[in-house]
Formats: C-alpha cells, sequence, structure tokens
C-alpha cells in the first residue's frame, strides 16, 4: 500500500521522536546503573551493632540509678558470658578435686588472657578470706583452704554456692565480663572459649550461655534467616506477580528497582553512619513494600490507559501519563509512611530515633527511585501484562457497598470492642524466649537460670545516715537475716550481701558479727587483697551497702512486682535509711515495655501528622479525617488479637503498629486521589466508579506485600513468628478498612466527601439585593481600554460594538461593596468583602480597594493608577502600617487568591490585541456578537478571547480565554444586568472559572454609589491606610 | 451663647451615632518556640506564648473616627519576670479629616521609610526588644497632622510631648550575653571568666539630653511619575538606648600577667539620649523590579563616651516578583554601606553595627490561597556570621493560620552574631482570626 507523502513525514516524525524517547530512557537508565555501583561501592562501609544499651532511653531515671549504683560499688557495666561444665554422666566424684579445680585455673588465665575480655572468675579463681591458725588471710579461696575442707567451706558459703559451683559439686561455672564489643568479636570469644574449654575438659559437658551469648547467637541467627527471608519474599512475590501479570518484564521492573533502591537506602545509611541494628532488619522490606506498592499500582494504571486509547496506543505515552496520574497518590503513599516513621524521632530511645529517621529516608529513596526508574523500564521493556481478571474492575467491591447498613456499624462496633480489648495488653514478656528452643545457648542460660543461682541482676543499696554505719552487729544481723529470707524466694536464684563476707572470714556457721571493732578490723583485712570483693558491696565512707541478687527469667510484670516487694521488705527493715534499686531486673522489663508503649502509642502522633499532611493535601479537613477512619482498624485489630492472644508484648512486636500505619495509608492515599481526581467537574461524589477502578490495584499490591510477609510464618524464632502473623493480621485489616469499611461508609454517608454546595449553571440566580456588578477592573479595563489606543488591528464593525458597550458602562466614579467568594474544585469555600471605589479622569482610571474581610486581610488596601502606557499600583500593610509599591501583580497569579488573574486585565495585552467581529452561527447568530482579540504573544498567555456582546444592548455577557492548542481554559461570566443611573448598566453578578483547575470565583456587587463626586485625594498613596 | 454651644453640642451627638459604624476584629496566636541549644544560667529554651490583639475602627461619619489596634501577650513560663505580660496600645486615636488636612491624636504608631527589616528612617516608636530579631513598635502618644499639597504630594508633621522608652530583654532573656567570648591576645594581662552563669540586672536608667520630652517631626511624600519620593526629619529619643555595662572584677594574680577574674554578676545601666535623624527614600519602578533606597544621618544631641557618634546609613534594596504558575516567587536582596565615627561607644543590643557591612537576600513564595513560604538570610561581609530566618505558613482557612519558623545564628565567638550563635529557635505557632 502507498502512503501519502504527508503521512510518511508523519510517521517519520513519530518514529523520531520514538527513538528519541527511547534514548533518553536508556540514559536514564545508564545513570541510575552508574549511580547504583557508585551506592554498592559504599554498602560495605555500614557498620552492624547490637547491644542491649542500644534500647536505653536517655536520662531516664532508672537508668541514672542503676548507673548510680553501679558507679558506687565499682560494678562492670557489661555483661557476661556464662559456661557451664558439668561433669559427664560416666565421671565420678565432684569439682572438688585438686586436679580438676586445677585445669579449671589455668582454663580460666587462659581465658582472661583472651582479647576483649575484661575479667574471667571461676571456683579455682575466685577470692575470699580463710581462717588460718589465729588470722584471718585474704586470698584464693581454695588456695587458702586445706582441700579437704574444700566441700565444707564451699558448698556452704553463699558467695560461692551456687553461683560457681552447683550444690552437688558436678556443675561448676565460668563467668567471663567483656567490655562493649561489636558483634563480630563476640562471637569469637564464644567460639574460642567453648573450643578451649571443650579441649581442657573432656570429661565435661561444656556449654555457654548469657547475654552476651544470646546476643551475639541472636544476631547471627537474625542475620541468617533475613538473607532466607528475603530470598524466600523474593521467590513468593515472584509467584504472587506471575500469577497477576502474563509476561516477565512485570517481575524484571520490580525486583531492578527493589534492587536499586535497597542499595541506595545502605549507601544512605553508610554515608550517614547509620549502623545496622537489629531494626534495620524491617528497612528493607519496608523499601520492598514502597517499591512493589508503587510499580504494580504504575503498571495496572498503563494497562488501564493502554486499554482505553486502543491498539493505537504507544507505550511510552501510556507509561508517562500512568506516572503522571499516580504521581500525587504514589508521592502521598510514600509520605505518609515516611511520616509515620518520622514520627519515632519524639522517642526517647536513641536507636528508635535512628530507625525512624532511617525508615522515613529509605522509603523517600525509593519513591525516588521508583519514580525516577518507573517509566524508562516501562518504556524499554515489553508492556506488563496483566492477566484478564487482574485487569477487569472490582465488581465485589460494590457488593460492600450495597451491605453498607450492616457493615459500617458492624466494623465500627468490632473496632471498639478490640480497643477496649486490647487495652488489656500483656506486659509478660521474660529475656530468654527470643531464642529457638533447645537452642545451645538458650539451654545453657536457661540452666544456668534455674540451677546455678539465677541470671538477671538486682542490685538494692541501703543508704545509712550515720557513717560506718555497717559496722554495727545489730543492723548486720537484721542483714543477714534479709538475706535468708530473700533466697527463700523461688524467684530469687541467689542472693549475697556483706553478712556472706563477715561470715566467709569466721568459721562456717558462726555469728555474722561479734562487735563494731571486730567488723571494721575485717574490713580492714579484705581492703589488703589485691581484688577487695567488699569494694563491691561497702562504700568507703561505711554509709551504704549492696545487696547483689541474681533473679530467675520471670515475666516481666512479675519482675516488676518482684523488684517492688523486695524494696518493701528492704524498707520495712531499716525503715529509717533509704533504699536504692538497680541492675538489669529494674531496667531492662521496664524500659522494653515502655519502648513499646512507645511504639503502640505513639501511633497517635504518627496519626496526627499523616492527618495534617492530607489537610495540606486535598485542602480539607474532612477529606483529611475520613482518609484516617478505615486507618483505624488496623491497631485496633492489632491491639485486640494482642491481648485475646495473651502475646508478651516487646518491642519487636510492638514495631508492628508503626508499619501497619505506614502500610495501610498507602491504599487510602491511591483510592482518594483516583476519587478526587474523578471528582473535579462533577457535582456528586463517584464513589463507585473510583472503587470500581482501583480497588484491584489496591488488592493485587496489598496480596504480593501479604505473601512477601507470610514468609515469616517459617522462622525459626518465635518472635518473628508472632511478627509475621500480627503483620499479615493488620495487612488484611487495613484491607477491610480501605475496600470495604471505606466504601461503604462513603455510600452511607454521601456527605462526608460531597461538595458542599454543586457548580451551578452559568446564569445562576442572584440572591444579593444590591445593584449592578463588575464594577471592578474586569470591565472598565476590557472595554476601556482597548477601542482607544489599540496596537493590533481593530475592525470598525468591532470598535463600533466596543464604543457602544463602554458608554452603558462608564461613570465618573463609583463606590462598591464587593463580596468575593473562591470555590475550590472540592466544593471548599472562601469570602472576601471589598470596598471599592474607582474613578475615570480621561485616559487614567484610579482604583482603591480595601478588604473588609476575612479577618486576616482586613485592612488590607491597594491602590492601582492605569494609565494609557503604564501602571502604578501599591499595596497597604497593616501589619505594619506600610505603604509598599508593587509590579504587575504577578500576571498569572489570581487577585486575592481568586480566578481572576492580574493578565486577565492586563490593558497592555488587550490594547495589543487583534480585535475582529465574528459572525456567529445557529441560534446564537440572533442574540450575540462575539468579538475576538488575538492577543500579541509576548503580551500575554491566552491564544485568544471571545467577548460575548448581548446584541441590541452591547451589553457584556460572557468572555472566554483560550490557551495553547485553543483550549478553552477560562470563563468569565456576567449575569443580572440592572440600571443605576440613565445609560449605565451594571451586571450584578461576575463568575469567573478556571476550567483548568475546575475553581471558580463568584464575585457579587452588594451596594454600588455612582457619581458621588469622589476627589483625588481618595486616591493618593497616603489615603490607603485610611 | 451658652444655649447655642449647648444645641450644637447636642446635635453633633445625636447626629452622629446615626451614620456611625463600628468594625472590630482581633486575632489570638499560641505559639510554642524551643531553642534546641542551651544556655547556661536560668533562662529559657522554651516558651509558651499566648497574644490577643484586637483592632477596629469606630467611623463616626466621614469625618469622624475613632482607630484602636490594641495588643496583649502572655508567656507564663518566661524567667524573665518582665517578660511575662505585656499590654501595647499600639494606636487608639481620634481623627478628624478636613479636607484637605487631616489631624489625629491619641496613641500611634509610625513607619517611616522604604526599605525592609533594616530601616535606618525608621525611628518615631520605641520598640520591644524581648526578642530583637522580630522587635516590635510600642504605641506613643502623639499629635499627627496631614495636609495634601495636590501633586506636591503630602506634608505630614508630629509632635509627641511624652516619649515612651523602648523595653529591653529581661534580665533572664536568651538575647542578653551568655557565652561570652575574650581573646587572650593581651599579655601584660588576663581576663578570667566566671565559671557559673553570668547574672544580669539593670541598673538606674540614665537620660541626656531629655530624651522623652517633646519629640517632634515631618515627612513630605510624593508620587511623582515612576519615583515614590519621601524626606524626612525626626529629633527624639533614640529607640536603642547605650548599654554600659558594670563589671566587677577581682585580682587574682600580679605576676607576670594581671589576671582579673570576672564577677558573675553583672550591672546593665541603660543610657537613654536624644537625637536627630533627617533623610530620604527613593522607590523607583524599573523593567518589573522595584529598587528602594533609604538614606539617614542621625547625630546624638549629646556628648559623652558611653553614646554612639554620629552615622550616615544608607540601604539599597531590589525586589522582583515572578509568577510560577499559581504560585508567586518574590525575590529580594538588600546592601547596606553605613559610615560612623569613630571610636563611638556601641552597644551589642543594638543591630545597626551589624548592619554596617552586611547583605541580605531572600524570598517569598506563594500560592494563591494557602501556602507561603519564607526565607531571609543576613550575612555580615567582613566575618561571614549570619542570620538565616525561614518560615512556613499554611491557611487552614480564611480563619486559621499554621506558622512554623526556624531561626539560625551563625558565626565566630568573637562576633556579634555569634554571641548569640546559641539562639537557633524552631517555633510552631497557631493563629485564629476573627
Amino acid at each position: 500500500m502507498k502512503t501519502t507523502p504527508a503521512l510518511s513525514v508523519e510517521t517519520r516524525v513519530d518514529s523520531s521522536v520514538k527513538k528519541s524517547v527511547k534514548i533518553i530512557a536508556v540514559s536514564v537508565l545508564i545513570l541510575l546503573g552508574a549511580f547504583s555501583i557508585a551506592a554498592l561501592r559504599m554498602v560495605p562501609a555500614i557498620r552492624t551493632q547490637y547491644s542491649v544499651k542500644q534500647f536505653l532511653p536517655e536520662n531516664h531515671k532508672t537508668i541514672e540509678s542503676d548507673t548510680k549504683v553501679k558507679q558506687q560499688f565499682g560494678l562492670s557495666e557489661t555483661s557476661s558470658f556464662i559456661a557451664t561444665l558439668s561433669l559427664k554422666k560416666g565421671e565420678k566424684g565432684s569439682w572438688l578435686q585438686t586436679s580438676r579445680i586445677r585445669r579449671l585455673a589455668g582454663a580460666t588465665e587462659r581465658i582472661r588472657e583472651m582479647r576483649g575480655v575484661s575479667r574471667a572468675l571461676s571456683l579455682a579463681t575466685v577470692e575470699g578470706a580463710s581462717t588460718v591458725g589465729n588470722g584471718i588471710t585474704i586470698g584464693r579461696l581454695l588456695e587458702l583452704t586445706p582441700p579437704h575442707l574444700w566441700p565444707r567451706r564451699v558448698l556452704g558459703d553463699p558467695l560461692v554456692s551456687p553461683t560457681l559451683i552447683s550444690r552437688d559439686g558436678r556443675t561448676v561455672l565460668l563467668l567471663i565480663e567483656v567490655g562493649d564489643l561489636s558483634n563480630t568479636r563476640l562471637e569469637r570469644i564464644h567460639f574460642d572459649t567453648r573450643a578451649l574449654l571443650k579441649a581442657t575438659f573432656s570429661d565435661s559437658v561444656i556449654s555457654v550461655g548469657g547475654v552476651p551469648a544470646i546476643q551475639s547467637d541472636l544476631s547471627r541467627l537474625l542475620s541468617e534467616e533475613l538473607k532466607l527471608f528475603l530470598l524466600m519474599s523474593f521467590l513468593a512475590c515472584a509467584v504472587t506477580l506471575f500469577s497477576f501479570f502474563r509476561n516477565i518484564s512485570s517481575l524484571i521492573v520490580p525486583f531492578v528497582l527493589t534492587f536499586v533502591a535497597d542499595v541506595a537506602m545502605a549507601a544512605m545509611m553508610a554515608l550517614a553512619h547509620v549502623p545496622f541494628t537489629v531494626l534495620s532488619a524491617a528497612v528493607p522490606i519496608l523499601v520492598s513494600i514502597t517499591v512493589v506498592g508503587m510499580t504494580v499500582h504504575t503498571m495496572l494504571r498503563m494497562s488501564e490507559i493502554a486499554h482505553s486509547i486502543g491498539p493505537s496506543a504507544r507505550r511510552d505515552i501510556c507509561a508517562l501519563r500512568a506516572l503522571r496520574e499516580l504521581f500525587l497518590p504514589n508521592l502521598l503513599a510514600s509520605l505518609t509512611t515516611c511520616i509515620g516513621f518520622l514520627t519515632l524521632l519524639t522517642a526517647s530511645v536513641p536507636v528508635i530515633r535512628q530507625f525512624g529517621a532511617t525508615v522515613g529516608g529509605a522509603i523517600m529513596i525509593s519513591w525516588l527511585v521508583t519514580t525516577i526508574g518507573l517509566v524508562p523500564l516501562l518504556i524499554l521493556l515489553p508492556t506488563p501484562m496483566p492477566r484478564r481478571w487482574t485487569r477487569s474492575p472490582a465488581r465485589w467491591v460494590l457488593m460492600f457497598m450495597q451491605q453498607r447498613r450492616w457493615l459500617v456499624p458492624s466494623i465500627a462496633a468490632a473496632s471498639l470492642i478490640l480497643v477496649v480489648t486490647g487495652l488489656n495488653l500483656r506486659w509478660t514478656a521474660r529475656l530468654l524466649d527470643d531464642l529457638p528452643r533447645g537452642q545451645e545457648t538458650r539451654r545453657s542460660s536457661e540452666h544456668i537460670d534455674r540451677f546455678l543461682g539465677g541470671l538477671i541482676p538486682f542490685d538494692v543499696v541501703v543508704h545509712a545516715r550515720q557513717p560506718d554505719a555497717w559496722n554495727d552487729p545489730e543492723r548486720l544481723e537484721i542483714l543477714d537475716r534479709l538475706l535468708r529470707n530473700l533466697r527463700g524466694d523461688r524467684a530469687i536464684g541467689s542472693a549475697q550481701g556483706l553478712p556472706d563476707y563477715l561470715r566467709a572470714s569466721r568459721l562456717a556457721g558462726s555469728r555474722v558479727s561479734a562487735s563494731r571493732a571486730a567488723n571494721a578490723e575485717i574490713y580492714m583485712l579484705y581492703s589488703l587483697s589485691p581484688e577487695n570483693p567488699l569494694v563491691h558491696f561497702l562504700t568507703s565512707d561505711g554509709r551504704s551497702t549492696r545487696l547483689g541478687l541474681l533473679l530467675r527469667d520471670i515475666p516481666g510484670d512479675r519482675m516488676r512486682e518482684l523488684t517492688e516487694r523486695v524494696r518493701r521488705q528492704v524498707g520495712r527493715a531499716f525503715p529509717e535509711d533509704r533504699i536504692e534499686l538497680g541492675g538489669m531486673a529494674t531496667t531492662v522489663h521496664i524500659l522494653n515495655n515502655e519502648l513499646s508503649r512507645d511504639l503502640i502509642f505513639g501511633l497517635w502522633q504518627a496519626l496526627a501528622a499523616i492527618t495534617i499532611l492530607m489537610i495540606f493535601v486535598f485542602r480539607s479537613l474532612r477529606w483529611a479525617l475520613v482518609a484516617c477512619v478505615p486507618n483505624l482498624i488496623p491497631p485496633a485489630v492489632l491491639m485486640g488479637a494482642m491481648a485475646i492472644s495473651a502475646t508478651p508484648i516487646k518491642p519487636g512486636i510492638a514495631l508492628v503498629f508503626s508499619i501497619a500505619l505506614g502500610l495501610a495509608f498507602t491504599n487510602t492515599a491511591y483510592l482518594l486521589v483516583r476519587l478526587r481526581d474523578l471528582t473535579k467537574g462533577r457535582g456528586s461524589l463517584p464513589v463507585a466508579k473510583a472503587f470500581y477502578l482501583e480497588s484491584n490495584p489496591c488488592l493485587i499490591s496489598t496480596l504480593i506485600v501479604f505473601v512477601g510477609f507470610a514468609v515469616f510464618l517459617f522462622s525459626r524464632f518465635s518472635i518473628n513468628q508472632t511478627f509475621g502473623v500480627f503483620m499479615l493480621l493488620s495487612i488484611l485489616a487495613g484491607c477491610v478498612g480501605d475496600l470495604v469499611l471505606l466504601p461503604a461508609l462513603l455510600r452511607l454517608f454521601p456527605g462526608l466527601l460531597q461538595p458542599r454546595k454543586p457548580v451551578g449553571p452559568l446564569r445562576s440566580p442572584v440572591s444579593s439585593a444590591g445593584g449592578a456588578v463588575a464594577t471592578g477592573l474586569a470591565l472598565i479595563t476590557l472595554l476601556q481600554a482597548t477601542p482607544v489606543s489599540a496596537k493590533g488591528t481593530i475592525d470598525a464593525e468591532a470598535k463600533k460594538l466596543l464604543l457602544e458597550s463602554g458608554r452603558q458602562m462608564d461613570c465618573r466614579d463609583e463606590i462598591a461593596r464587593l463580596k468575593m467568594s473562591i470555590i475550590e474544585a472540592n466544593g471548599s469555600r472562601k469570602e472576601r468583602l471589598i470596598d471599592m471605589k474607582r474613578k475615570g479622569d480621561g485616559g487614567l482610571q484610579r482604583l482603591r480597594a480595601s478588604l473588609q474581610s476575612p479577618p486576616d486581610l482586613r485592612g488590607m488596601s491597594f491602590l492601582s493608577h492605569v494609565a494609557k502606557e503604564s501602571e502604578k499600583q501599591w499595596i497597604y500593610l497593616p501589619s505594619s502600617k506600610q505603604t509598599r509599591r508593587i509590579v504587575g501583580g504577578g500576571g498569572e497569579s489570581g487577585i486575592l487568591g481568586s480566578d481572576l488573574t492580574y493578565q486577565d486585565l492586563n490593558p497592555a495585552a488587550i490594547r495589543s490585541a487583534n480585535l475582529v467581529l465574528l459572525h456567529s452561527k445557529g441560534a446564537n447568530r440572533a442574540q450575540f456578537d462575539v468579538l475576538e482579540a488575538r492577543p500579541d504573544k509576548s503580551e500575554s498567555r491566552y491564544r485568544r478571547v471571545l467577548i460575548w456582546l448581548q446584541k441590541g444592548t452591547g451589553r457584556p455577557l460572557k468572555v472566554e480565554y483560550f490557551g495553547e492548542g485553543d483550549k478553552r481554559v477560562k470563563e468569565i461570566a456576567f449575569n443580572d444586568y440592572k440600571q443605576f443611573a440613565p445609560n449605565l448598566w451594571r451586571a450584578q453578578q461576575m463568575i469567573v472559572r478556571n476550567l483548568q483547575t475546575n475553581r471558580r470565583t463568584e464575585i457579587s456587587l452588594l451596594s454600588l454609589k455612582v457619581n458621588s463626586g469622589l476627589t483625588d485625594d481618595e486616591f493618593t498613596v497616603e489615603a490607603l491606610g485610611e | 451663647m451658652m444655649c447655642k454651644v449647648r444645641r450644637t453640642f447636642l446635635v453633633i451627638l445625636f447626629s452622629l451615632p446615626a451614620q456611625a459604624s463600628l468594625n472590630v476584629g482581633g486575632a489570638v496566636t499560641v505559639s510554642e518556640a524551643v531553642y534546641p541549644e542551651s544556655l547556661p544560667g536560668e533562662v529559657n529554651n522554651q516558651l509558651s506564648t499566648i497574644a490577643l490583639e484586637t483592632d477596629g475602627t469606630w467611623r463616626l461619619n466621614s469625618r469622624n473616627k475613632f482607630k484602636f489596634s490594641l495588643q496583649g501577650r502572655g508567656q507564663p513560663d518566661n524567667r524573665s519576670r518582665e517578660e511575662r505580660l505585656w499590654f501595647n496600645p499600639r494606636e487608639a486615636y481620634y481623627e478628624l479629616k478636613a479636607q484637605p488636612m487631616t489631624v489625629q491624636l491619641g496613641m500611634n504608631t509610625f513607619s517611616w521609610g522604604a526599605t525592609d527589616g533594616y530601616n535606618p528612617l525608621d525611628v518615631v516608636n520605641p520598640k520591644l526588644f524581648d526578642d530583637p530579631l522580630r522587635s516590635e513598635k510600642i504605641g506613643v502618644p502623639a499629635l499627627t497632622v496631614k495636609t495634601s499639597l495636590g501633586v506636591a504630594g503630602t506634608l505630614e508633621a508630629l509632635y509627641i510631648p511624652a516619649q515612651t522608652a523602648s523595653r529591653l530583654p529581661g534580665i533572664h532573656s536568651r538575647w542578653l550575653p551568655r557565652d561570652i567570648y575574650l581573646p587572650d591576645t593581651d599579655q601584660s594581662y588576663r581576663i578570667i571568666l566566671p565559671t557559673e552563669a553570668l547574672r544580669y540586672r539593670y541598673t538606674h536608667r540614665v537620660e541626656w539630653a531629655h530624651p522623652f520630652a517633646h519629640n517632634y517631626g515631618a515627612r513630605w511624600q510624593a508620587q511623582l511619575g515612576r519615583f515614590d519620593l519621601s524626606l524626612a526629619a525626626f529629633e527624639g529619643a533614640a529607640q536603642t538606648p547605650a548599654i554600659v555595662p558594670s563589671i566587677e572584677t577581682n585580682v587574682v594574680q600580679i605576676d607576670p600577667r594581671i589576671e582579673l577574674a570576672v564577677n558573675p554578676d553583672i550591672g546593665l545601666e541603660p543610657n537613654f539620649y536624644r537625637q536627630r535623624v533627617t533623610g530620604g527614600t527613593v522607590v523607583v519602578n524599573v523593567a518589573d523590579f522595584i529598587i528602594r533606597l533609604t538614606s539617614a544621618y542621625t547625630q546624638p544631641l549629646a556628648d559623652s563616651w558611653q553614646l554612639p557618634g554620629w552615622a550616615h546609613e544608607t540601604v539599597f534594596g531590589l525586589e522582583r516578583g515572578v509568577p510560577l504558575g499559581s504560585w508567586t516567587l518574590t525575590g529580594l536582596f538588600q546592601g547596606s554601606y553605613n559610615r560612623r565615627e569613630q571610636g563611638a561607644s556601641d552597644s551589642s543590643l543594638s543591630l545597626t553595627t551589624l548592619l554596617d557591612h552586611a547583605v541580605m537576600g531572600g524570598f517569598r513564595l506563594a500560592d494563591e490561597s494557602a501556602w507561603q513560604f519564607y526565607f531571609l538570610t543576613l550575612v555580615d561581609t567582613r566575618t561571614q556570621a549570619h542570620v538565616t530566618s525561614a518560615e512556613a505558613t499554611y491557611a487552614l482557612n480564611d480563619f486559621w493560620k499554621l506558622t512554623l519558623q526556624g531561626d539560625q545564628l551563625q558565626g565566630r565567638r568573637d562576633t556579634l552574631i555569634g554571641t548569640y550563635r546559641k539562639n537557633d529557635r524552631a517555633q510552631l505557632s497557631l493563629r485564629r482570626a476573627w
């Protein structure tokens, strides 16, 4: 077939455009690739960090108290590895044999020399006092005691048993204190210790536990699992995506972008020196969710656009249009998630603040990467092809709308019940249940916890009023009784105090103390020891003593009760003294619970911040509040589910709330932006259409995220399983909120988002009792400036019509009160009350306008002097009583926020226009004369202006402005003319419609007084402030 | 005769209200300011403010009106007791119009000069210096007469029988130097600053040449083509008094060099003085730019070492508005060139020396209805110290307005701005107008 020359030119232009688009797309991808490579090189610089301390808030009173206690008694700030050595079943005897103790001493010394180990202690190296002959000697306990007395000396001493040797003598314990080390170093110490002990003690079962061991194991296992999860999530998402899309490009696009976003996020962390903490594990997941969500929505929208255009649809145009349409919802979805996390910046814990900032930044990076990379990928790769059922509109959502009468109250009631139930959350977390059951570290720690005197330190300090109070035998007796009582409590593994050291210096079973002098002597002897153990139990001024307790791993709430009970017991024993508490038992659960509370209830801050963002985006409080309603469901469901399942709350679980909120708003953003876009230009709210079109993309992206999180159910860690369960629950709840409750709610209460006042017909009746209209600049400049001095051409008929029209408008001066109503596309309304004075004097038009309302602008006045070739303007600002000259008025910006711009009234543009009389066709021909003005391009953004004049009277009825492509962009209608003086007419109402933004401005005249003899003094700069 | 007067009075009394109209409005603003950096001593690191303002016009007829604008402010947690409550009758005057003259009698405020921020001719009203970066004018009792000269412009004369003193920052204010830097360069002596926080107190006020009695001034304004011109002269109290600190020191060492330990209790003696200011302004519109020029010569009318000497200040400003779709961007650049009498005293409260070699640049970005952003930075070209102020305002509707504001001061410790570098601030305020 032969093509016409014109067509072939078109084809050539088209192919050249396509080629250019491809070149741009390839360039963008090359840049993105280069950026990824550069970012990838920075990734190894990320530090990993895991420490219990990072979860501690700053300046918390329990921390301060704990730190003070530690400083007073020289206690180590760090936790210890605890190795247990249990004789194998076939082995005879106990650890209290010379050869075994010698080997234990050697192993303890070698461990002490390891890098990073600050102290190693075992039964073989523990210091103590022993009565030798008539004196007391201080030194290594077992070296001072003859071996045949070991069982009696050791097993009866609460300082040593069961904390260093079990009561049956077959298990010993080795304490290894370490500094604040990296996980790698901790793992090394853990490994080396186990290897050394296994090599040295073949007759024993070795296990290593303690908080650092748990930390290092937890960190290692978590990171192994994270890698596995990422792989499994990837596969699961791929399978899910493939079930919704037909071709491979729909998998490649999201995964390429996820990779780039993840790398960019990691580079950001490296650049900002942000370490990778245990919380940061959630960051790649959130990045993937953001990218996949945006990508899936865009691919589906692109398919929708291509389908609506038909076979001629160009891929690049469809991709660009899809991105343009989804730019706001994509941004909004990311921003809401980002804000949700940024509210964590108010938390008192540094690592939580860091987490909030990292996720906030990562989400926005994901948005940026996706926005930049998505279109080039969609252009270059084959068009993603959704399966038929994916592409079909969501008919199912209409069912929920039909059932709205029972659905809305039911969901609301269920949510309320869940919230009320959720107020009773369980704060019963333990410390050791994070690790998988049966895992060595957990087994060992549990063994120590149960049989070797407990694991969780708890310090009680008694501050006496007098110095050397603890030389007093009576006080020491009371303290001793108290310690014995405490040892009887099943939750307390062991309890040590000053009386134990005093007793240790005498024969076992003797009284704690004899006299003040004797006690002072013993203290003095202890102080001669190279490592005086009393410094940990008695302050140098003798006023304060410490009771060192080790508690078993009991639930958090019980631990709190226990610590309070002990405080009361000690208080009763020493009523005059001040009691202070310290140790992990007083900090870890309280702080974990506070942190969890921050994460759960800080959600409301996030919600408030997101609401403010929504107010800005939708420019409506109603829309913002409606957007929040469905997103209250996930937190309500989570609270209720956690309470009903009696899940112990931990920070790792509480984190679900923040993630859930971020996720939940994503769908809301897409749905409401679609609804708002469809509402433009309508008087009604197309709820059904919006949800019909947008629900399936939302459902599909949610399902992909759901499958991604389902992987957590296969974790070895119960905490991860729990996290997974609650994440899935929150995703489902969010889905119910957005896709069930929201459409039903909007159908049930259409007035919630309905524009308050529907857009009326062009000639709406005017209730104003006032006289004429549009006194203002509009008609005066339009009709008077034009014929007098047109630079452009003007035909004779047009000139005659305009002169006639101008005569009907003309008067010497006028005083008017105008009401200006600005009506936004969403129906919100603003009103301004303006007092205006105008005086025309030959070629000079003077106008003074003063705002009477709104309150914030009251007193602001404008003065304008418009001459043939020039225009001068001043503004008076009442707050500073300043009059300022202004220029031009900003051209395209609206006067007082209205749709009437300075350019609409630009006399230079009007004067430069070519004016002709168009002879209208059809029925209009009898009613109107239509003038066409074509302004100079340099003077106006309008390509042409049509002025509709009433035939016979010459009164202007309508002015239409046309922009690029001869598209009608604005319209001003003049309604309800009334005669005010002989041969003087004014319209009572002027309606300016911006057809691009769907805003409109109605200007009504409330009163008008003409030819009242205004003087020039009324229009001076000085008069502006009056 | 008395009967005629009584009848005239009654006619006026009963006829005026028949045409009278009263238009009253106001606003309440609640704000919370946070200073992230703490300073030694009892200063506020955060400050809650509630401000009320009301204004109105009682127009008796076309010739007579009564206008008022009252401001009140409470800062209950302000450590400076004197700053906790503040009431300012900015305006409360009666106006009589008898063409071509207008007479105003009562409390009033005046805006002279044409430049922004730094306006050396705007000297009539005393100021409230609780926050020197945003000082406010205080209303003064004045008689003002304005007369139109037709095309030759307008002449305005004012007389203030009893001028008011500017209010200085409270003794616990962050705007009194708290973190002083003294370079240790002199070989003969060294000053040791106290380790504890400085404690300020105001000593008795000194007045030079009766600054508050009989202040007066005049101004001529005219619009000649594209030029707005004005000439002005004013004699009266200087807005910023000279502050003379009274510092006690103890000699702690004599050899090898003298060391003086400063007592943390410092007295501040405000020296109010009379001055004469003359100057003029030109505003011209050239190719979509607005050029503003203000020049003023100030001469103190008393001779004392405590007082500053003469000063000639010239400020040049350039402004341009650019439409950006539905937004309008207004850019501003301002520079100053000042000359002062050498060796005269100055006060760290006054911003004038800071502005001697300063350039200021900024912009205001506003959309048609809701948003407004404002950014301004002032750089001292000698020291590169700078003050930056940014503001975002969102008008929820015509009545509610939310504003987030931030100030940053940065500079070496030995510069004037650097002295206050820890006064960075973020402020959130909510305003409801009616």
